[in-house]
């Protein structure tokens, strides 16, 4: 009887409480726009042009700068794109003698904000040559011909990798090249060409057995079409170096301090028995820790490389990371230029020239950034793999920022003539810091991998996966956000959303009120049981 | 005898709170059928003023001159049960736009507010509450910016964006405004004054009560605006794109 009392008290308090409270709701909503890197890179202050051949003209332009990245440069000849490239030169081919074109180039960043263009210029290619009937074959250096006792070479420089050889030389005059190689001096296994005229060479070739002597001869032809043989030699290739699943070191930068180059990075690992090794190259980025000048080793977190730039700009730089057993990292890398002394960026009042292009509404650029040939790789190829879970490039990705992550691209996914695959992230917590790796080879040989330390931090991020083709002079470019999050649920305070669910139906008053009835009744029926 | 004395006082205690909780249930009764409904009733007769040497009583047993007027500038509802109706009025919140544009890459802030009025005549007061749609709230077709989370359990005295922060807060301002956005001049959640920017929160998809009021306040209202800010530290890039948090307020009789 005393409890269904009570219960009929608790019931009528209730009941008008509910009847009383009236609730009016109003909706609306806040928006805000975010746009995106606003700020476009410098102007490519210079822009100059040389008719090296009849057919061919040579464009060199200066670097431009700006806020996050510079991602890489659009060259128009005759006000038509012809080059999407990170270069500063470019060698236009096939062109018609005795003809003028015009070029400008600008810059784009990681977000697609694209400069204006630069000052146009314009040449003249030469008139075509007579031909030369001694032009033919001229295979040896005792041939008397005015074109081949004129022609010569310098400096050239052989660089084994472990599957393929880099070849870099010079010439006295703009001459195109044929390379040949094998395995005995009939030069069996394949000859790569190249149809641009220049006088600074770089070739590769690929496909090659790891630890294997090899027989190449080098020909060069000059702009009459004269050939000449100017090298014969032989190679060995790198023995076999697997790359591991060690993370790489984030942050990696090199910053040019007039000559000298200050690198600095951070160490991922805490593991006393990794160290890491600073390989660099005028070249290309080293892919090895054998390749280029080996000019730091040890556990620090900064390195100053003294008048790196004194004779040679851009300088390529890797960092790996090297555990025991000869287990390396696939590499961090950074590249520097000596900046001219003349630069003038875009805030210099006067100096710049405003050109044809400039593009007069902002660009919103796209989630996804899928830029070059399709035939190099596809976006849905790359995957990222973290845990158990493997994502494609082609969407936008959200990853455990407490958890590190292996990006992978199949071997078979990528043309075979490619150079260097990087990839590019934004660090979530300063989005102006990028740090860049290679993708190389995976044990297994069945893949292009890289294993990045995770961030730590929630954000976005941008990754770009670039693929350079140096003798196509191309770049292929993917890009998408990284989001990076927490994926532990936050636990839910339950005493809190009792008390925000108690409050929302009875006044705290009241509450208080049927706590003290409640209270007291339980003393009174108390107090009769112990009477009892 | 003094437990005795406790015991009727309890007694005394229930048997008021019987009495307050029939006289709840039984006034302002509704008579209806299906023809007509009267929401409440008076007898209109009886009543005046009694007095002897001893005492002096104005009683009124019924009532004359009943009914609501209303002109510009006052609403009167006369007689017993003309307040029997309790009157509650929200106007409608207008949609806010931040500004400026922020870019995703060197960030900033950006802000805007909303204003709306709620008048009752109900003698307890009124509350109200805000919550989003979504959680978090401000969402765009990609991407998301996080709610503010203040430091410590109350709302942060001061919008504090750090360089690697890209959040979304609101204050609310007005003289209802609810004790856990008030401060004492540089704490929030303590009864003290309503200092304009300060004490900033962040929506949730849990009704928050940002307007407490424990009287009627007809027919003026009080206004309570609602200001919003988005911090972009500038270190962390954000997905551009137009983002919306849809956003619910709900006023509330006691």
């Amino acid at each position: 009887m005393k409890f269904l009392g009570v219960s009929i008290i608790v019931i009528m308090l209730l009941l008008p409480l509910g009847q009383a409270a009236l609730a009016i709701t109003s909706d609306f909503t806040v928006r805000t726009q975010i746009s995106s890197d606003g700020a476009p890179p410098t102007t490519p202050a210079t822009i100059t042009v040389d008719p090296v051949a009849p057919t061919q003209i040579n464009i060199t332009w200066s670097a431009s700068t700006d806020d996050v990245l510079v991602s890489g440069y659009r060259l128009f000849r005759d006000a038509v794109q012809i080059a999407t490239t990170t270069l500063l030169t470019f060698n236009d081919t096939g062109l018609t003698p005795s003809t003028t074109y015009s070029y400008y180039v600008d810059a784009f960043d990681m977000f697609n904000n694209y400069s204006s263009s630069s000052p146009v210029v314009a040449t003249t290619t030469p008139v075509l040559p007579p031909p030369i009937a001694t032009s033919t074959s001229t295979t040896t250096a005792n041939n008397t011909s005015e074109a081949t006792r004129i022609l010569s070479m310098q400096n050239l420089l052989v660089t084994p990798k472990e599957t393929a050889a880099v070849f870099t030389w010079q010439t006295n005059t703009q001459t195109q090249y044929s390379l040949s190689w094998g395995r005995t001096t009939t030069y069996e296994l394949g000859t790569v060409s190249g149809t641009i005229f220049n006088k600074i060479h770089s070739t590769s070739i690929d496909m090659l057995e790891p630890g294997t002597m090899y027989f190449y001869q080098l020909t060069a032809i000059d702009t009459r079409g004269v050939a000449r043989v100017i090298a014969k030699s032989t190679f060995t290739t790198l023995n076999k170096i697997f790359t591991e699943n060690i993370p790489n070191v984030e942050g990696f930068s090199a910053i040019a301090n007039e000559t000298d180059v200050n690198l600095i990075w951070r160490n991922t690992f805490t593991d006393l028995n990794l160290k890491v090794r600073i390989v660099r190259s005028h070249l290309f980025y080293p892919t090895t820790i054998q390749e280029g000048a080996a000019i730091y080793e040890g556990r620090g977190q900064s390195f100053t490389d003294k008048e790196a730039l004194l004779y040679r700009s851009p300088q390529y730089y890797t960092i790996f990371v090297i555990g025991l057993g000869g287990k390396v990292s696939s590499g961090a890398i950074a590249r520097v230029y000596l900046a001219p002394a003349n630069f003038i960026g875009t805030n210099g009042e006067g100096e710049i020239v405003e050109t044809p292009i400039v593009p007069d509404t902002e660009v919103i650029p796209p989630t996804i950034i899928d830029e070059g040939d399709p035939a190099i790789l596809l976006a849905r190829d790359i995957t990222i793999k973290q845990r158990d879970a493997t994502y494609t490039l082609d969407t936008v990705i959200s990853l455990d920022h407490n958890v590190p992550y292996v990006i992978r691209i199949p071997f078979d996914a990528v043309a075979p003539n490619l150079k260097t695959i990087t990839v590019s992230i934004q660090n979530p917590s300063n989005q102006r810091e990028v740090s860049a790796y290679l993708l190389k080879i995976n044990p297994a040989g069945d893949a292009y991998e890289a294993s990045i330390a995770q961030p730590g931090v929630v954000g976005s991020s941008r990754i770009l996966i670039e693929v350079f083709d140096y003798e196509q002079q191309t770049v292929r470019r993917i890009s998408t956000f990284l989001e990076f999050t927490n994926t532990q649920p936050p636990i839910p305070f339950f005493p809190d959303q009792i008390l925000n669910y108690l409050t929302m139906i009875i006044p705290w008053s009241l509450l208080i009120l049927l706590v003290w009835v409640l209270l007291i009744i339980y003393k009174r029926c108390h107090s009769k049981e112990e009477e009892k | 005898m003094v437990h005795s004395l406790l015991s009727s006082l309890r007694y005394a205690g229930i048997a008021t709170l019987l009495i307050v909780v029939i006289l709840q249930t039984s006034s302002a009764q509704v008579m209806q059928s299906n023809n007509y409904k009267i929401q409440s009733d008076s007898i209109n007769t009886g009543g005046g003023l009694s007095s002897s040497a001893s005492y002096g009583l104005e009683d009124t047993a019924g009532e004359v001159a009943t009914g609501e007027g209303i002109s510009t500038n006052y609403q009167l509802k006369a007689g017993y049960q003309q307040m029997q109706e309790v009157y509650l009025s929200l106007s409608a919140a207008t949609n806010v736009l931040l500004t400026p544009n922020l870019p995703g890459i060197t960030g900033g802030t950006a802000t805007g507010s909303t204003a709306f009025l709620v008048t009752t005549d109900s003698a307890a007061g009124y509350r109200v509450t805000v919550q989003a749609s979504t959680s978090p709230a401000m969402q765009s077709g990609v991407g998301t910016i996080a709610d503010y989370v203040p430091v410590g359990a109350v709302p942060d005295f001061i919008f504090t964006t750090n360089p690697s922060n890209v959040h979304f807060a609101y204050s609310p301002e007005g003289v209802d405004t609810a004790v856990r956005f008030l401060d004492s001049g540089g704490v929030c959640g303590v009864a003290g004054s309503e200092t304009s920017l300060r004490c900033w929160d962040g929506l949730s998809t849990t009704p928050r009560e940002i307007t407490r009021r424990t009287s009627g306040n007809h027919p003026n209202g009080a206004t309570t605006t609602i200001q919003f800010r988005l911090g972009i530290g500038g270190t962390v890039p954000v997905i551009a794109g137009l983002y919306t948090a849809t956003t619910t307020i709900t006023a509330i009789t006691l």
